[in-house]
């Protein structure tokens, strides 16, 4: 049946060049979706993980620190950094960088203290005056940046930092940003660490909890991109089902006159499935390629997970055999005898 | 390879848009090897459904078909797929040549279906297409062949597992006279290196190389002689539907009407008729069967014509 298969294929190679590639182009917006969810997925894990590894110590009853903005009451925020847990603070701030504003998450802390993100590039905080940021900003060290109007100077550059579907997380000093967004007033929104006695008024959150807390914002995109890559892997099957099927019908008096010379239908059908599957896993190999040029240049962090390489040819596969069914059942119901019909019948 | 095909009292009957046609009614036939058949008829005599009973592609409604041994019409789908690979060999009206494959891929696809490799599959049909006179052309598609090519290549694709059987359904209507020729004389060939070889074709080019040419169409009385004046008594059947057509009638009194019998047994009546009407002309004229029945519904005399003397005296030319 390879013989009819590839035989059929390059006698209509224009017509399924095209359906590959507009397979192929489904399948890449499969594969960044796809990359779009893994890494709102793991964006606050990641995140919270570079922050540290220290539970949370919030107010009682707030969800979590990324997403409320909620202070502890100072007498409790300072017994338990007497009790030697770290001060942070979190809020969100006006980043400008070369005259560019956009949102960031601030994350004041204490240098040289638990908040030790791993940089990509320069140093840690060491004193006033000085940020660390995820290089998905574009900075670079030695580069002066704003928040919310203040002057900085950037002295590391972090990996993996950002929160909330691409916002980063700029780690400065506790005071600085005391100063900068609150007017110099003591607040704290969470100690790191875990107290010997939790006192009345707050509860522990681990880094996961954390992490869940932040991904809750998203929830919503990743249903609807979720949704999307549904509708797309229809998309997909339908192109390759139509074109299945359209080669069935052209194909129906070989069909017939293969049925008439003995062929079994399994082998015909076989044949079709054989197409359907072609044209899957090529367009997906051509994807493939497309979403390495692609990822790099697309707006927001996409995260293609190894796994999609294997299990999105695989699904093509099944949704391909699924289309091509339209197509089978066609060759299955063709009567040989039309195999007797005259020239145009 | 089996020595005759042997069909008894053949029926093929089917429904056609509520209607029941029998195409073949009791149709018989004894064919040897060495022996070619030509069946010769106007369209719709049965010849193609003929054809397809042999082939194992149509299941008959009663009766007989045997080739050798082997009762045709007993076998199950997977048999018939099998009779059909092994046995029979098909050479199809339009050439139906794969038009993605080669002349040599397209004579090996039978062999190709029964299970032999693809390379010895080639090499037999590069041997066959030799025979045919097509060695040269057989890596050409069907698009680059003439009409009389492809028809060889189609033979070659009918015998190249060596059927004891061979089916040509029209083989030489889509051709010019050297190329149904070349034909012509290929199945003569065949037909010598011992084959059954049945054709349907309108050709009567193929009647003087045939062995036995079998009339597909019932034979109709011809008539002549001067009109005749008939009468029937109110519900009395003038002619049945599918009777063989012998006279055209004019009705000079009382009323019939046309009416079709359907296949769930019930009948629809298309017209009715009255003096000066007549019916049954275009069958007694072309010499088809009657298409529908004609009953009187009245007392009714009629003048009754052979087709010639009906074209003469009523339509005048």
């Amino acid at each position: 049946m390879w013989l009819l298969t590839i035989r059929d294929l390059t006698h209509r190679a224009t017509r399924f060049v095209v359906v590959i590639l507009a397979t192929a182009v489904v399948f890449t917006l499969l594969f960044l979706m796809t990359g779009l969810v893994e890494q709102f997925n793991r964006e606050p894990f990641l995140s919270v993980a570079a922050i540290g590894e220290e539970n949370w110590v919030v107010p009682a009853g707030v969800s979590g620190p990324v997403t409320a903005s909620s202070t502890l009451d100072a007498d409790l925020a300072a017994q338990l950094i007497d009790a030697g847990l770290e001060p942070v603070l979190m809020a969100r701030a006006t980043l400008t960088i070369g005259g560019t504003a956009s949102e960031s998450v601030v994350l004041g802390h204490l240098p040289g203290g638990a908040v030790d993100p791993p940089l990509w590039d320069g140093r840690a905080l060491a004193g006033a005056g000085e940020v660390v940021l995820d290089r998905a900003t574009g900075v670079a060290v030695g580069e002066d940046i704003q928040l919310s109007g203040t002057s900085f100077r950037v002295v590391g550059v972090t990996e993996d930092t950002t929160l909330l579907a691409g916002q980063p997380i700029v780690f400065v000093g506790l005071d600085d940003v005391r100063t900068t967004l609150f007017g110099g007033a003591p607040v704290t929104s969470a100690v790191l660490g875990t107290p010997d006695v939790l006192p009345p008024g707050v509860q522990i959150l681990t880094p996961t909890q954390v992490a869940e807390d932040a991904l809750g914002p998203l929830e919503s995109a990743v249903s609807s991109i979720d949704l999307i890559r549904v509708l797309l892997w229809l998309v997909a099957a339908i192109i390759i089902g139509a074109v299945v099927y359209l080669s069935a019908l052209e194909r129906s008096r070989d069909f017939a006159v293969m049925r008439a010379v003995g062929a079994p239908i399994r082998k015909l059908g076989g044949s079709l499935a054989i197409q359907a599957l072609v044209i899957a896993l090529v367009g997906v190999a051509v994807a493939a390629v497309l979403q390495y040029f692609i990822v790099p240049v697309f707006p927001m962090t996409v995260r293609v997970p190894a796994r999609s390489l294997w299990q999105l040819p695989l699904v093509a596969v099944l949704v391909s055999l699924g289309a091509a069914a339209g197509g089978m059942r066609r060759v299955r119901r063709t009567d040989p005898a039309q195999a007797f019909a005259g020239p145009g019948a | 390879m089996s020595d005759v095909l042997t069909v008894k009292d053949l029926v093929v009957e089917y429904v056609s848009e509520g209607y029941r046609v029998r195409p073949l009614d009791g149709f018989t036939l004894t064919a040897a090897r060495g022996e070619l058949t030509v069946l010769l008829g106007p369209s719709g005599s049965g010849k193609t459904t003929l054809l397809s009973c042999l082939g194992g592609i149509l299941t008959p409604t009663a009766g007989s078909i045997r080739l050798g041994e082997t009762e045709i019409t007993e076998l199950g789908a997977e048999a018939l797929e099998r009779y059909r690979r092994q046995e029979v060999g098909f050479v199809f009206q339009a050439f139906n040549l794969i038009p993605s494959l080669t002349a040599q891929e397209n004579v090996a696809i039978p062999l190709i279906m029964s299970g032999v490799s693809r390379k010895a599959a080639l090499a037999r049909a590069a041997d066959t297409l030799a025979t045919v006179g097509l060695a040269d052309r057989r890596h050409h598609k069907p698009r680059g062949l003439s009409g009389g090519q492809q028809q060889r290549v189609a033979v070659a694709r009918g015998i190249v597992h060596e059927p004891a059987l061979l089916l040509a359904d029209e083989p030489t209507a889509n051709l010019d006279y050297v190329q149904a020729e070349a034909i012509i004389r290929l199945l003569r060939d065949l037909r010598d290196q011992g084959r059954i070889i049945v054709i349907s074709t309108h050709d009567a080019r193929l009647v003087p190389v045939a062995d036995k040419t079998v009339q597909m169409a019932q034979d109709v009385e011809t008539v002549h002689g001067a009109p005749q004046a008939v009468s029937y008594a109110a519900g009395e059947t003038i002619f049945e539907q599918g009777d063989p057509p012998r006279l055209a009638y004019v009705v000079e009194s009382g009323e019939v009407e046309v009416f079709r019998r359907l296949a769930d047994g019930g009948e629809t009546v298309l017209t009715a008729l009255g003096p000066g009407k007549y019916f049954g002309e275009l069958g007694a004229l072309m010499g088809t069967p009657r298409a529908a029945s004609v009953r009187a519904t009245t007392d009714c005399t009629f003048t009754a014509y052979g087709p010639h003397e009906f074209r003469q005296e009523v339509l005048g030319h």
